[in-house]
């Protein structure tokens, strides 16, 4: 009697597992691709929200030069969607420049609107340290216009699109979740020893 | 509200160089320039400043441009530096408009490698002295150029009269108001082609006008600027001087000291005072509107004149004590080693003030963190007081102790600031040595040392004068 009661119960118990490890099944499976749909839109979103996008040509702003020397791809990032990233690198003479800041200067406009001086309040404006390399990068910059200077013992620069007539400042617009790239600057000549 | 018009003279900024250089101004000029401007809130609120670039010449300029300095450093002293947006290139000067005390501080560079700064004036005049110009003079054939800005709201007719020249006038130039325009010595026939020239100048205008002068050699890539003058005093004081420091072919001061007087010569003796105590010397007679030199050579090779033993090393501070018939001097001081050279003005100790403001310090600063600088800040009234200087946006303080009147210290933070720091400072002066109650009135004055380590044949050497502050009511 107990035999056939256990062995009803096994092929219950059988049948029901089997029923379980389907729904299981079913039910992990259907996470698994709710998981791949939401890592899907944690990868949209995290490029939305700053990581820095694949470099493309639109990328690189408009005007600015490029050269053989392409600065390293930004290795910083942004947390969230209000921020940007810029970089770029700077060499003399097609050798790096190498530690020296560079910063992201306020611009100030005219009583007719124009953009006439970069200001830089070195204590509290994005900065960046040329590495090894001459690449600089700004990480979470707050989205605005800024002009991109250069800091030494002597003093601070505006920084030039170089081997331009006429002379033309770095204008950089940051935009929130984006990184600009601006590109290679090779400079005849700079400020330092 | 009262609005105070800080003038800052800036000379060819020309940013950086592209391709094709900035305009070749002269040959014995450098071939491109670039300056940088900093500028320091010497008070502790928030100040409205506005910012006027002119460019050269016939006073057009960038406009009004606005811009609000935060008091939120250190006794709200904070420090910005400004660069004009180029249309191409500029080569101007700048006016800054605030309703509260500022300071600043220029940087001229010449090829990024001959250098020198200068402070902002604030109060132009219709006399300026230039006390030291040279044309084509020795083997780095040194020159000299300066530039004028009119701080009037006419035009200005601006008469220049060179000392070594025989005319009353030897040039005379018109400037628009706020503008500046560049007088080259290079190209004056009374001083080009008569071989090795030093002289002085005067300048006389129907305008108030300011004055920068730079003196530079293309040769060995240095530059010494220092402002003109337009008032002085009976006893001038300099808070540096080093010669043979560390051996006769290092270090050495020169000092151009102008005798403001039209009419009559005067005999002055210059006091000089040892880092150790040891005390000094050195008389001379400087002829009624031109200047003499005193120290330079002098320390080196040795002078009747100079009591301070020739050739040993000498650190330490100068002030006049005795000045025959009581006219008003001052000078400008020249310190070099080889190709590192910088320039400095005298001081008159009723300009003294309890407080400095240094409004651009570095320390380990630059690519290599190779830039330092250093102050020097000398008591010059009465009384003994205790001098702490504070550094925005840094902890480290300097407290510089007792120092008594016409005593000197100094201070290298190269091991208290953090390394790659950019700043400013203010020194305070205090009469008790727990540095509690300020001493509202003492007289400090100093001037800042900016020094470049890196390899090269390059000027790493550049001094300003450091800026004098009225404590608010």
């Amino acid at each position: 009697m107990c035999g056939k009661l256990f062995s009803k119960t096994m092929k219950k118990f059988k049948s029901t597992t089997i029923v379980f490890i389907i729904i299981i099944l079913f039910l992990l499976t259907s996470c698994k691709q709710e998981q791949n749909l939401i890592n899907t839109q944690t990868d949209e979103a995290t490029i939305a929200t700053g990581y820095p996008p694949i470099i493309t040509e639109n990328n690189i702003a408009e005007g600015y030069p490029t050269s053989k020397y392409e600065p390293a791809i930004a290795t910083g990032f942004t947390p969230n969607s209000s921020l940007g990233i810029v970089y770029g690198r700077i060499l003399k003479n097609g050798e790096p420049v190498v530690g020296y800041n560079v910063y992201l200067a306020d611009l100030l406009v005219n009583d007719q609107g124009q953009e006439r001086v970069a200001s830089l309040k070195i204590s509290s404006a994005p900065q960046a340290t040329l590495d090894i390399n001459g690449d600089f990068v700004f990480n979470e910059v707050k989205p605005d216009r800024y002009a991109l200077m250069f800091s030494t013992g002597t003093g601070s620069y505006l920084l030039l699109v170089p081997n331009q007539e006429p002379e033309e400042a770095i204008i950089v617009e940051v935009e929130s979740g984006k990184s600009k790239n601006i590109g290679t600057l090779d400079y005849m000549d700079l400020p330092i020893n | 509200m009262k609005h105070t018009r800080l003038l800052v003279v800036i000379i060819l900024i020309s940013l950086f160089v592209s391709l094709t250089p900035t305009e070749i101004v002269n040959a014995q000029m450098f071939s491109s320039y670039v300056s940088s401007v900093t500028v320091q809130n010497l008070s502790e609120n928030p100040n409205n400043i506005s910012l006027h670039y002119y460019y050269g010449g016939d006073g057009a300029n960038a406009g009004d441009i606005a811009h609000e300095i935060l008091g939120e450093t250190v006794n709200g002293y904070e420090v910005v530096e400004y660069a004009s947006i180029p249309l191409s290139g500029f080569e101007g000067s700048l006016v800054i408009e605030s309703s509260l005390p500022l300071g600043a501080v220029s940087v001229l560079n010449g090829d990024n490698k001959g250098r020198g700064m200068y402070t902002g004036s604030t109060i132009g005049s219709i006399n300026v002295v230039l006390p030291f110009m040279m044309n084509y003079w020795g083997s780095s054939q040194w020159y000299t150029y300066f530039s004028v800005q009119n701080v009037g709201s006419s035009t200005a007719t601006v008469d220049i009269d060179y000392e070594y020249c025989p005319a009353a006038i030897d040039n005379t130039i018109t400037i628009e108001p706020y503008a500046m325009k560049i007088v080259d010595q290079a190209d004056e026939s009374c001083l080009s082609g008569h071989g090795r020239v030093i002289t002085s100048a005067t300048l006389s205008s129907d305008q108030p006008i300011v004055v920068v002068v730079s003196q530079e050699s293309i040769i060995v890539k240095s530059a010494l600027v220092s402002n003109g003058y337009s008032t002085g005093s009976l006893n001038p004081v300099i808070p540096l001087v080093n010669s043979n420091n560390p051996t006769k072919k290092d270090w050495r001061t020169a000092i151009a000291m102008f005798n403001l007087d039209t009419t009559q010569s005067t005999e002055v003796t210059l006091h000089y005072v040892r880092k150790d105590g040891f005390e000094c010397e050195e008389t001379r007679t400087i002829a009624a509107n031109s200047a003499t030199e005193f120290g330079g050579n002098a320390f080196i090779l040795g002078s009747p004149n100079l009591t301070c033993p020739t050739g040993e090393r000498f650190i330490g501070a100068a002030y006049v004590t005795a000045n025959s018939n009581n006219v008003d001097l001052v000078a400008t001081v020249n310190q070099d080693r080889g190709t590192l050279a910088s320039s400095y003005s005298s001081f008159n100790m009723e300009d003294g003030t309890p407080r400095l403001a240094f409004p651009r310090f570095v320390n380990q600063y630059g690519g290599a963190k190779d830039w330092d600088s250093t102050f020097t800040v000398m008591n010059v009234g009465p009384s003994n007081i205790y001098v702490k200087c504070q550094y925005l946006n840094a902890a480290y303080e300097s407290e510089l102790g007792l120092i008594e009147p016409y005593g000197v210290r100094e201070d290298l933070p190269r091991y208290d600031l953090p390394d790659n720091y950019f700043g400013g400072g203010i020194c305070t002066a205090y009469s008790d040595s727990a540095y509690t109650v300020i001493d509202e009135t003492a007289k400090i004055i100093g001037i800042v040392n900016t020094r470049g380590h890196g390899k090269g044949y390059n000027d790493l050497m550049m001094t300003y004068e450091a800026v004098n502050v009225e404590l608010a009511p």
